[in-house]
């Protein structure tokens, strides 16, 4: 009996020692902010080891896609592994028509997430970095008064975790989270530049009506910023609508006469719809602000004069 | 000979996806546009070069995916779905795929988890808190 006490003092030893690395990042859910949920967002009970499927089909219904974890499953279960990879929930979410993006780590980003309505799929290692026991689940709600967060898991429609185990089993995820959104809305703590890498996949896989809303809706809230106003054109162009894109990428030229690019588009629609002297005139005056892009102007240039004169290879 | 076999069916997965690539290949309408992806990067050959490896590394991911139990037909649909960056962290796919997995059952694993539970590190068992 003394052998197994003494075990025991070792085993409360260590874990002591484990809990001084418990106590972690300090929490950043926001003070005095009241309490928000989502009550709307659906649940789907999960079969075994389908939280992957479970949690992507509640965010996925949540903004009106019809979608179940069962069908989500063929296509997001790897079998030998029993679970569900990330970068498959992204690459399924755009599947299905949702643009995915991933949310900041830190539960402040989550409620301001959770505020424009938008619930959070999160990554959780709920056992340890050495034995871990990963699982994903939804956040539909924190309540910072009570140090509460409320998810989605498993078989639980309401699972309520206090903050700072959430905290932990998150960061033993590298607090991963995303959000999936209708095309033309926006995360609330999103960058500029994730914006533009979620929208350069979308046009990777030919998605071009969804670049085109993302590109849209980037552009209003970044107006500085004139690649989303050349995404944007682009993708229009690639859809076939002309008139639209000539339209919009004028509009970009108005606004950043020194950005190459545009010229350099514009040129080129101009010169498949045979107006030369346009096209020709407007290479003309991208290749003086052309720096880095010179060798694409200088070519599309070559293009256009050999175009006119029937002669290209 | 398993080992063989895998191999000639993970070549000839290559080579399927080699053919399909070639006749896909990029719309004529986008040849000569500047996409916001070359504006954003620096260097005129990377965006090049990324297709070539992105497209075998779609390959790479597919014949994993099969070989991991996905359905042969689905493996090429969830590879296809699949943007450059994300082929580039999907190159192993034992990475931490996540299901409610059941842990290790060894009862050490099992006592320390609840007091870890009990502590707040770990959030395992429902019934602790």
């Amino acid at each position: 009996m003394p052998q197994g006490v003494g075990a025991r003092l070792g085993l409360l030893a260590a874990v002591l020692l484990l809990s001084a690395c418990a106590s972690g990042p300090p929490l950043t859910l926001p003070a005095g902010a009241p309490a928000i949920e989502l009550t709307e967002v659906p649940f789907f009970p999960q079969e075994d080891y389908h939280c992957g499927p479970a949690a992507l089909a509640e965010v996925l219904q949540w903004t009106g896609v019809d979608v179940t974890p069962a069908a989500l499953a063929p296509r997001l279960m790897i079998p030998a592994r029993y679970g569900t990879l990330q970068i498959e929930l992204v690459a399924q979410t755009r599947a299905l028509g949702r643009v995915p993006y991933q949310v900041p780590g830190d539960l402040g980003a989550v409620y301001q997430e959770l505020a424009a309505g938008h619930p959070v799929l999160i990554l959780q290692n709920l056992a340890l970095d050495w034995s871990p026991m990963w699982h994903y689940a939804v956040v539909v709600g924190l309540d910072p008064a009570r140090r509460e967060v409320i998810l989605r898991s498993g078989r639980e429609p309401r699972r309520v975790v206090d903050a700072t185990v959430f905290e932990n089993t998150w960061a033993r995820a590298d607090k991963w989270a995303m959000v999936a959104l209708p095309p033309a809305a926006l995360p609330v703590t999103v960058e500029p530049a994730q914006v533009r890498q979620a929208a350069i996949a979308l046009e990777q896989l030919q998605h071009w009506p969804m670049a085109e809303a993302v590109y849209h809706s980037a552009a209003r809230r970044w107006p500085d910023q004139a690649i989303f106003q050349l995404g944007y054109a682009n993708a229009r162009y690639a859809q076939g609508a002309y008139a639209e894109a000539e339209a919009a990428y004028r509009v970009l030229i108005a606004a950043f006469p020194q950005d190459p690019a545009a010229y350099n588009n514009l040129a080129w629609l101009l010169a498949r719809q045979q107006r030369w002297d346009e096209a020709e005139a407007l290479i003309d005056q991208g290749l003086i602000h052309a720096g880095p892009l010179r060798d694409e102007l200088e070519h599309t240039q070559r293009q256009i004069r050999c175009g006119r004169a029937g002669t290209c290879r | 000979m398993t080992h063989w076999k895998a191999m000639m069916r993970r070549g000839a997965l290559i080579l399927a996806a080699v053919f399909g690539f070639m006749s896909v290949a990029v719309p004529v309408a986008q040849a000569g546009m500047i996409s916001v992806e070359r504006h954003a990067a620096t260097g005129a050959e990377a965006a090049a070069q990324d297709k070539v490896q992105a497209f075998l590394a779609r390959a790479e991911v597919e014949a994993q995916l099969i070989s991991l139990g996905v359905d042969p037909q689905l493996a090429r649909e969830r590879a296809a779905a699949l943007s450059g960056a994300e082929l580039a962290q999907a190159a192993d796919l034992a990475d931490r795929p996540a299901g409610a997995g059941v842990v290790g059952a060894l009862a050490f694993i099992f006592v320390l988890l609840l007091i870890t539970d009990i502590i707040g590190l770990t959030n395992v068992f429902t019934f602790v808190r």
